[in-house]
């Protein structure tokens, strides 16, 4: 394992799951699990680019490291809301069974924008986007909401590469998390 | 009487295989009747059944894995035509079949909840006497 992180901070987060160090995250990171539910299944068998299923962005509070992401079905019968929770929710136990975290090669001012982008979508009570479609901004699933706090950082995802499905009665294009680790622009810091 | 009896039973088994011809679970006897019966299954959300329709861009039957990763992606993929009020009916206009009699090509229009249709084509392979819809999606490899 490789650790490059810039914080202060040396807090772990276990949540009965899997552990990283604080001090390892800056705004902007990505934050890669692989999860248990059968939505991550669906996801993992859809597309072998990777092992992980689904990714938040890291924003960092005073010193804390939280992630936000778009996510279906985390809020009991409510409606699916974009989430911000705590290394350690997103890690727990029975939603992640591996993990790998990514940094983009843009400088830090706009890594910082990236993750400002991701708050206010979570304090804008934005959805997960259940049809998938990146042409609209009110709604957004989790490669789509990295693909757009970044893009709205005046950071643009140049050459992402899309997964076609393509099932006859009809197709739709999805970004996938594998396709995000494919861009060039993201780097691996840690991953378990 | 004995005429009479005989007669009950053949009504009694065209009806059972009538019943069989139209509620399997696997291609139909007709590539028009193989697509009807997809998008029957597509627009019921049948996802276990609309699955055992699909054939591999190879011509064969879908292996465990295959089947999994279809029956994951239906959903996804009907998810997104909600946006047009759903997938509602289809109407088929055209029949091709191959010279050797074992693919086929059938012209549909697709409706939907929102008045929109569109045009598709569907290609066809016949494997052991049925006839299974042709998935070429990359995924499916």
């Amino acid at each position: 394992m490789t650790f490059a992180g810039d914080s202060t901070t040396s807090d772990t987060h276990a949540n009965g799951g899997l552990s990283i160090p604080s001090a390892l995250f800056n705004d902007g990171d990505l934050l890669f699990r692989r999860g248990r539910s059968p939505e991550s299944h669906a996801v993992l068998i859809t597309c072998r680019k990777s092992a992980y299923s689904h990714v938040g962005m890291v924003v960092v509070e005073g010193g804390q490291p939280w992630v936000i992401h778009a996510v279906p079905g985390e809020n009991g019968r409510g409606p699916d809301f974009i989430r911000k929770e705590t290394i350690g929710e997103f890690l727990a136990e029975k939603k992640a069974s591996r993990y790998a975290v990514y940094r983009a090669d843009f400088p830090r001012e706009i890594r910082k924008r990236a993750a400002d982008n991701a708050r206010r979508y979570f304090l804008q009570h934005r959805l997960f986007d259940d049809r998938y479609d990146l042409a609209t901004d009110e709604k957004l699933y989790c490669t789509e909401l990295v693909v757009k706090a970044y893009g709205q950082a005046n950071a643009a995802l140049t050459d992402l590469g899309m997964t076609e499905l393509n099932l006859v009665f009809g197709k739709i294009s999805l970004l996938f998390p594998g396709n995000l680790i494919e861009n060039p622009h993201f780097q691996l810091i840690i991953y378990h | 009487m004995k005429k009479q009896a005989i007669l009950i039973v053949f009504s009694v088994v065209l009806a059972l295989s009538m019943f069989s011809c139209g509620g399997g679970t696997s291609g139909g006897n007709s590539p028009s009747k193989t697509v009807e019966k997809l998008f029957k299954y597509v627009i019921d959300k049948d996802y276990d059944n609309a699955v055992k329709i699909y054939a591999n861009k190879d011509g064969k039957v879908l292996d465990e894995e295959e089947t999994a990763k279809i029956k994951a992606m239906l959903p996804m993929v009907v998810k997104v035509y909600e946006k047009d009020g759903g997938l509602k009916s289809i109407k088929v206009t055209k029949e091709t079949l191959a010279e050797d009699g074992n693919k086929a090509t059938v012209d549909i229009v697709q409706s939907y909840g929102n008045g929109k249709e569109e045009p598709n084509s569907i290609d066809l392979v016949k494997i052991e006497g049925e006839w299974y819809v042709l998935v070429t999606n990359n995924m499916v490899e």
